[in-house]
């Protein structure tokens, strides 16, 4: 038969279990070593690649004739860095992948565009469609990294 | 009274489960996708090549397409491995914590 003093004894080691159960699901819960995923960046990547793309397509001319496009490019492009730069160390890989892009001294769309206005001339056209390879993929591994972070 | 063996004993066994599945299945795909890029830039390169010997683009656009692929976008694929192995154990985490949670609560109710 049990006493009641044995009763709270397991009871009370019961309760500490728990507690203890509980706390460590709260610790484990809390250590994000990620962002969670985020609609907003999703939409800026697809839309800024589309854009981007359209642009590109259009570097056989020279670049003067598409001032208005570059400078809304660009200005976009800084934007999107931003917005991921505001959300802290948490998403520092995505922050790296947009510097990549953002780089005008790197090899993808910021330095496509000053490489752009920097000559006189238009791109031919076997360059035109291996930098609309490039920047396509560029934008398609920041959109996989999102799509692959937690759903809230 | 709960079994508290009894309830560590599941707890270990569906952690384990879930952990295997979800970085057996991470490795997996993370190998496929460090090959499927190498081989996608191996062939790109060539390509440029041809068309930097046919005259069809300049040396200086060569190596500006070449650089991208090769530094920034391995970089950048690096970088997506990276994130989906922190998204996974993220993910993996929450499941554990879950499946911890319904353990004990079903011995509770």
């Amino acid at each position: 038969m049990i006493t009641s003093s044995e009763k709270r004894t397991e009871s009370s080691a019961f309760g500490k279990w728990l507690c203890g159960g509980v706390i460590l699901s709260f610790f484990l819960a809390g250590c994000a070593t990620i962002t969670v995923y985020d609609p907003t960046s999703y939409k800026n990547a697809t839309d800024l690649k589309a854009e981007s793309l359209l642009l590109v397509q259009k570097s056989t001319d020279t670049a003067d004739k598409q001032t208005d496009e570059i400078n809304k490019v660009q200005l976009e492009l800084q934007q999107d860095f931003e917005y991921e730069k505001g959300k802290g160390n948490l998403n520092s890989l995505t922050v790296r992948q947009w510097q990549l892009l953002a780089d005008p001294n790197g090899n993808l769309l910021a330095g496509f565009l000053k490489k752009w206005k920097s000559q006189s001339a238009g791109f031919s056209q076997a360059f035109v469609d291996g930098m609309s390879k490039n920047i396509s993929d560029a934008f398609d591994e920041i959109i996989r990294l999102e799509q692959h972070k937690v759903k809230q | 009274m709960i079994d508290t063996d009894e309830v560590f004993q599941e707890i270990g066994t569906g952690v384990a489960q879930i952990v295997k599945q979800a970085f057996g299945q991470y490795v997996t795909q993370a190998n496929q996708d460090v090959t499927a890029f190498l081989n996608a830039a191996k062939a790109l390169i060539a390509e440029w090549a041809q068309q930097l010997n046919a005259g069809k683009m300049s040396k200086d656009e060569f190596e500006f397409l070449a650089a991208g692929r090769l530094k920034d976008l391995a970089e950048m694929r690096s970088l997506t491995e990276a994130g989906i192995a922190a998204a996974t154990l993220d993910a993996t985490r929450a499941k554990i914590v879950d499946f911890a949670i319904t353990a004990i609560s079903t011995r509770i109710a």
